[in-house]
Formats: C-alpha cells, structure tokens, sequence
C-alpha cells in the first residue's frame, strides 16, 4: 500500500466535563489518532466512551462546558484546531470539513425548506448566488438517490422518510466538496436495510469525491463493511488502532478481542451494539490508577493495576496493553472472561 | 381546505355561544338588585315598578327572557340600555373599539419587546442586556398593574406633564393624538404580558438551542447570529403565539383596572358601569361581544400557529 497523506491529526487530545481547578470529569483522556487523505476512519467502542467528544472537538462544536488541555492538539493543514477562533473554525466547518449525526428525524429544521437548509453551507462559502446554490443542492440530492429532486427541495423535512432525511444529510455535508466527512453513527437509527444503503451512498461518494471519513459506529459489521482503518477506543483512550483487515484477523487488545468475539463473523454484518462483554465501564470521575480495562480484562496482571498501559508499537501497530493478545493463544483464554 | 377547516371551527363556535350566553344570562339575573328600583328611585309606587318590570320583560321566566334575547339577538339586536335607553349594540361596539385599540397596543409593545429583549439576551449571555431582560421577566409579573398604572400617572403626566393623564383619542382620528392618550395605559396593561413574553421566548429558544438541527446549522459554519435568526426565532417563536393568544384574552378581563384609572371609555368601564346600574340589557350585549373577541382571537391564534408551522395543516 502506498503511504498516503495525512489529512488531520488528533494529539493528546484530553477533554473535561467543568472548569479547571473545580470538580470535573475527564471525558476523553488522551487520544491519539490521524486520519488519511482519502481514507475511511473507523471509531469505535462502547456508549459513552468518548466518541462524540472526540469528533465534536474536531468542529469545535462540543458544549461549551467542555475544556481541553492546553498541549492537546487536532492538526488540520498546519492549523491547531483547538486554538483556532470562532471566526476562522467557521470557515472551516461545512466547507472543509463537514458533519453528519446519528437522528436524522432531529437534525433538519423542521420549520424550514429541504432546499433552504441545502444551501445554506454553500451561500455561506462560496460565493454562489442562490440560484446556483440550488441547482448544485439538486444535483447533489439527485446523486445520493433522491428521485424528483426539484420537488422534493421543496419539501419540508416530515414529508420525508428517515432514510431520506439522511440522504440529504449526506448531501447537504457534501455540498461544499469538503475534505473530511465525520459521521457520527449515521446509521444507528435507521432500519437495517435502509442502513445498507446508506453506507453504500456514503461509500460511492467517498470514492467519487475522495473524501476522507471519520465514521463513528457501534457496528461492527459496520466497519468490516466500510473501513479502511479502526481505532478503538475504551473509556475515553485509544486502545487499539489497526488496519481493518488486520484487527479482524487478530485483535492484540483484550477489549477488541472481547469486542470481536461476541459478534458472529466479518462476513456476517451484525447490527448488535457492542455489549457482550461482562462487567461496567469505569465511571469518568473515578478512573482506576493502572488500566481502565482491569477490572473486565482476561488478560490482566498486578502489573496492569498499578501502572497505566500508554499506547505503544507493538509488532507494527498501536495498541495499549500490558499483555497484548498473541498470534495462536488458544481460543479458550481468547473468550473466556474471568471474573 | 381553508373553508372546511373554518365551517369545522364554526361548528364549535356555534353551540359555545348558546351555552355561553345562557349562563352569563342566568348569572346577571342572580345579580342582586332590582333594575326597576334602581331607575324609578327608592320612592316609586309598587305600581310603577310593576308596570317597568313588565315593560323590561323582567316579570317572565328565565327561559322565556333568555328566548326574546336571543330571537333578537340573532337578527342583530341586541335591545335597548334600561338606563338611557340607547342602543346596546351601538354602545358596545363603540366602546369595544377603544378598548380594542388600546388592548393591541398593549399586546404589540409586549410581544416586541419581550421577543426582542429574549433574544439578544440570547446573543449575548452575561450582559446588561441579559440581566435586564431577567429583572424584567420577574419585575413584570411582580408589580400589579393597578400599581404601575398609577406609578406611570405620576411620574409621565402629573409630575413631568409630558403625557395626557386621562382620556382617548382614536387612532382613526389622530394617529399622534392616539400614541400619546395610549401609550402609558398600554404599558401599564402590557407589562405583566411582557414579562411573559420575554421569560416564554427564553426559555423556548434555550430549548432550541438544545436541540440537533441547531448543531447541524453550526456544523454549516453559520454564526450564533445567523442561527437564531434562521433557526432559532420562529421555533421559538411558536409557542409563544400560543401565549399571545391567552394574554389578549387575560387583558380582555384586565382592561377594567387601566381604563378606569386613566378614564378611558372602553368596555371595561361600560361593564361597570352597567353592573352598578343594573343596566342588564347592556351587560349581556357587553359579555357576549367579550365572548365573540375571545373566540375570533383564539381562531386567529391557530391560523397563525398553522402559518408559522408547516406540519400542521387545516384539518
Ligand atoms: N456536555 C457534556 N457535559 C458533561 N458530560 C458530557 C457532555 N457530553 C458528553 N458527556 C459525557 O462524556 C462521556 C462521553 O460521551 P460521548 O457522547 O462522547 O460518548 P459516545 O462514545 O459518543 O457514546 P454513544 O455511543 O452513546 O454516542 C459520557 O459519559 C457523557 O455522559
Ligand atoms: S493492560 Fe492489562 S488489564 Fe489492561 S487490557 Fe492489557 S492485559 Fe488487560
Ligand atoms: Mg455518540
């Protein structure tokens, strides 16, 4: 595989529910990550791990309640984005970079034209006149599946179909040619068939306009289906970051194995949440001193209790355990968890 | 699809008004009192009094004055005053007009500036402008509007002399004339309205901003300036219609107070004025004029609802 460029890049990225110095809580807890000119970026982990925070960061669009470290870093084209202004992030979001949620029934303004809300990114980054704006609207909209797109333009949005309220999410986000696409479980409320198609349209796109996509799932029939790459993610650190193919073949991380094994097969796309395995995620106020996976871990040691296992090259790839899981242990110690 | 949903609306208006009418009816006879003594005085003959009582129609039963009023009502006539004998219809409808007058300018002063000053405390939280907009929407509700009236006749005419302390002048007549006979009774009535509004449309576009497609429009690169505008008031807006619409109804009531103060000839007072005089004829057209504004406001409050609001059709 050739090495491609890198499109942006997440340092230490360190996140707090609070104000510095009062009571808080540690959303995310140094995430480190880049994405890919052209690649698919899989994040994934359980509910409540971070994901949200970690892309909502990248916009600068989490609530304001939210501070980040100081050293924490998202690099996009030579620019922090954490420091930047209101001003230039702006600019930067629905143009450069866009977004996509999970609820499509919630993210359209229900008192307002499918075709108002299409333009708009574009009326506000390019000097496009609104005439213009609408023919490229119709033709994007046409190009994610929407038949008659003149009329449906002039929809509102509960004259459409969940399904196709994503669809002109989707095309809304890429109106402006952006060159990262986040996509924050854009499939999770949809029907399972409805969800197909959609990662189908997001994935012809994607290669169509050589997008990059951060796409963010509890699936992961999902990410075998999409990805180029996965990053795991587990009580709002990184702990294992792979190329699908060789995450598949052989998780190192403890949790992705568990993750792994209680989902059928790559083949087999499961629409199943990530839940199988036993025991609670570490509340963010009151995470252990050594692993945050200890206490479910079947792999765990004294050592992992008093010490924090840092994310670290290990035969080629990132992952973060004292005691990866290798290449031919047997499939007994590989599932079963321990109390 | 407009008409079936207006004769629908009809179709409900109707029989309200019946069963309205009929109880305000009863109600006004249980007024104690005696119509005849009260115009022929204490010393008339038990003969005259009769005889008045016959010729008020006073001596029949409930239903049967209720039937006469109602037959007459229906062809547009609504009797005579007891009292002086002037047409009741005429009398109400000129009196409604003042109070009309002066019960919008209150609403339109409330809605505006209690939508305006909800939403810039919206742009810029933690400034003097958000701080006042909450002491207003407390002050507002605080201060009984028999206390502002007066407090605003003191200061604005009787002290500063800048405006009129009594009396109305139709807007028809003199636009100018009109702002300055209204505008302190009309803040006066208002102000609790403005309260309201402000502390409704806060809160409502608190709620907005809450909301998923307020974070896509940010994600679309537009300003917090931008997205209130275009996203933020007319959600927000929506159910403060809905609080437009009870507040003309509750000023409808409140406007006796105002107008009395500030000797304003509105509805208000002519309601009064009938009760004391036991002028019943006026009293029932008073009350059903009320009766039909408060129906026709409330009609207007869901065509507007239904305008602001795609999803909701005429059905
Ligand atoms: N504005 C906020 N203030 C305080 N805590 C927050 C805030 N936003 C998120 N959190 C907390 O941060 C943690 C991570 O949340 P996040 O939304 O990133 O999870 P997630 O991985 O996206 O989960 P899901 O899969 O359910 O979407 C959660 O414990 C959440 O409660
Ligand atoms: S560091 Fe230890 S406890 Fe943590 S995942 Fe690895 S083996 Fe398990
Ligand atoms: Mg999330």
């Amino acid at each position: 595989m050739t090495k491609r460029e890198t499109l942006l890049e997440i340092n230490n990225l360190r996140a707090y529910a609070g104000k510095a110095g009062e009571s808080r809580s540690q959303l995310v807890n140094g995430v480190n990550f880049r994405i890919d000119k052209g690649e698919i970026v899989a994040l994934v982990g359980e509910s409540g791990c971070g994901k949200s925070v970690t892309a909502l960061s990248i916009l600068g669009l989490n609530a304001a309640s939210i501070e980040y470290e100081n050293d924490s870093e998202i690099r996009f084209h030579e620019e922090n984005l954490l420091q930047l202004s209101d001003r230039k992030l702006r600019k930067l979001r629905g143009n450069d970079i866009s977004m996509i949620f999970q609820d499509p029934m919630f993210s359209l303004n229900p008192l307002k034209k499918i075709g108002k809300q299409m333009t708009e990114a574009l009326l506000q980054h390019k000097a496009a006149d609104v005439r213009t704006a609408r023919q490229d609207a119709e033709k994007m909209i046409e190009r994610v599946g929407i038949t008659d797109p003149k009329r449906q333009l002039d929809n509102y949005p509960y004259q459409l179909s969940g399904g196709m309220r994503q669809r002109v999410m989707i095309a809304m986000a890429l109106l402006c040619k952006p060159e990262l696409l986040i996509a924050d479980e854009p499939t999770t409320a949809l029907d399972v068939t409805i969800q197909a198609q959609i990662l189908e349209i997001m994935k012809d796109l994607q290669q169509e306009l050589d997008v990059s996509i951060l796409l963010i799932t509890h699936d992961l029939g999902v990410v075998a289906e999409m990805a180029d790459r996965v990053v795991v993610m587990y009580s709002g650190q990184v702990v294992e970051e792979a190329d699908v193919y060789a995450l598949f073949e052989q998780p190192l991380h403890p949790y992705t194995n568990g993750l792994l094994t209680s989902v059928p097969k790559l083949e087999g796309a499961s629409d199943e949440r990530i839940s199988a395995i036993r025991g609670t995620v570490p509340s963010p106020q009151e995470l252990p001193k050594g692993c945050n996976f200890y206490e479910r871990c079947t792999h765990r040691s004294d050592r992992c209790k008093e010490e924090e296992p840092v994310l670290a090259n290990h035969g080629g790839r990132n992952v973060a355990c004292w005691h990866p899981v290798v290449e031919g242990a047997n499939d007994v110690e590989r599932t079963a968890i321990r109390n | 699809m407009f008409l079936r949903f207006l004769t629908k609306r009809l179709f409900y208006v109707i029989p309200m008004l019946f069963i309205t009418t009929f109880i305000v009816f009863s109600f006004i006879l249980l007024i104690p009192g005696d119509p005849a003594l009260a115009i022929l005085g204490e010393n008339a003959s038990d003969e005259n009094l009769a005889q008045l009582r016959a010729q008020l129609g006073l001596d029949q039963s409930l239903f049967i004055q209720y039937w006469n009023w109602l037959t007459s009502a229906l062809v547009g006539d609504l009797g005579e005053s007891f009292f002086t004998g002037e047409s009741v219809q005429e009398a109400v409808f000129s009196r409604m007009g003042i109070t009309f007058q002066l019960v919008t300018t209150a609403i339109v002063i409330a809605f505006v500036f209690g939508t305006t000053l909800a939403i810039v405390s919206m742009m810029k939280p933690g400034s003097w402008i958000d701080e006042f907009a909450r002491l207003v929407s407390t002050m507002g509700t605080a201060i009984p509007n028999f206390l502002l009236a007066m407090l605003l006749l003191a200061v604005f005419s009787l002290s500063l002399g800048w405006l009129p302390a009594t009396g109305f002048i139709s807007l028809f007549e003199d636009p100018i004339g009109f702002l300055r006979s209204v505008l302190l009774p009309s803040i006066a009535l208002g102000a609790v309205g403005m309260a309201q509004i402000t502390r409704h449309m806060r809160s409502a576009l608190i709620e907005v901003f809450e909301t998923d497609y307020i974070r896509t429009a940010f994600s679309k690169g537009l300003s917090i300036r931008q997205t209130i505008f275009h996203h933020g008031i007319r959600n927000a807006i929506l159910p403060v219609v809905t609080t437009v619409g009870i507040l003309y109804g509750n000023l409808m009531g409140a406007t006796v107070v105002v107008e009395t103060i500030f000797s304003i000839p509105g509805i208000g007072q002519l309601a009064v004025d009938s009760i004391m005089q036991r002028d019943f004829a006026m009293l029932q057209g008073v009350v059903l004029v009320m009766v039909v504004i408060i129906i026709v406001i409330n009609f207007a409050t869901d065509i507007i609802y239904s305008l602001l609001d795609p999803r909701i059709k005429y059905e």
